[in-house]
């Protein structure tokens, strides 16, 4: 842990809109979860976890439709020219293991050595969804009109 | 000159990124292959010459540690020079690929500058190594 006591999810908010920011262009804006728009789409959850110093977990719930938004900008191309071979989930994993990365080095500092797990990503249903929204304890931002949520569980 | 080489990363949006960053930087590439971890790679590798290898860290199969490992314990393929393109940032790691003679170690997210400048520093601007391991990110 930190000497100093740091909030990890301000160390987790920042990392996320710079990498946002530096790898796909867009820009995110906090949202106030309760104050959020309904979701009305299929979406995905992608989670990552990693060992070593300590052990925990990450977790980014995000629109199939901005799967293929960050897909664009990753490749660098307009989303409808995305070949239709292209793993939509790829660059939301990307998405979150460089995240994670950067939320390791940036939160425990540079000496501490991590391992992290290929990130997952699987569809939600409505209802899973629903239910994760309305537990949910992390950070939530609107990037392009499309709801994010990202959260970062520590190991007990 | 062209360079022929190989990107290693199980991320296909990765390596897409990392192939059209090569061509915008203005350098001559031939061949340039594909792999989606270490033991993907070596199969390559083993297959023709390439002049720069660059790779990612976690991989599932056989990740980046050890594809380095192996490269540096052959012969030939020890010669070929490695750029290490990964999230993780640990000091600690950074100077276990140092020691094992990786010429550069990217940090992700990385900019086409920055691709750019590694490749300009090592195939281009030193090839004996002498400057050391280039760290970016």
């Amino acid at each position: 842990m930190p000497a100093i006591e740091i909030d990890p999810l301000a160390v987790l908010r920042q990392v996320f809109i710079k990498v946002l920011d530096e790898q796909m262009f867009l820009f995110a804006e906090d949202v106030d979860l309760a104050e959020a728009p309904a979701v009305d789409e299929p979406m995905s959850a992608v989670t990552i976890t990693y060992h070593g110093y300590s052990r925990g977990e990450l977790y980014l719930a995000l629109s199939r439709r901005f799967c293929r938004i960050i897909t664009g900008s990753s490749l660098g191309v307009d989303e409808s020219e995305i070949p239709a071979s292209v793993d939509l989930d790829d660059a939301a994993r990307e998405l979150l293991n460089m995240t994670c990365g950067q939320f390791m080095t940036a939160y425990f500092g540079e000496e501490p050595v991590f391992d992290l797990c290929p990130p997952q990503c699987r569809g939600l249903t409505a209802e899973e969804f629903a239910e994760t929204r309305r537990v949910f304890n992390g950070l939530s931002f609107m990037v392009d009109d499309n709801l994010i949520l990202l959260s970062y569980t520590p190991e007990a | 000159m062209a360079y022929n080489i190989v990107i290693v990363d199980d991320s296909a949006t990765v390596r897409s990124v990392l192939k059209k960053t090569l061509h915008l930087s203005g350098v001559a590439v031939g061949v340039l292959k594909e792999a989606n971890n270490g033991r993907e790679a070596l199969e390559i590798l083993r297959d023709g010459w390439f002049d720069l290898v660059f790779t990612d860290i976690n991989m599932p199969e056989m990740n980046g540690i050890e594809l380095i490992n192996t490269l540096a314990n052959d012969e030939v393929m020890s010669t070929i020079p490695i750029v290490v393109v990964s999230t993780d940032g640990s000091s600690s790691r950074i100077e276990e690929v140092k020691a094992k003679g990786v010429r550069a170690y990217v940090r992700k997210p990385f900019t086409p500058e920055c691709i750019r400048d590694v490749i300009n520093g090592v195939l281009i601007g030193d090839p004996d190594g002498d400057e050391g391991i280039i760290e970016i990110g």
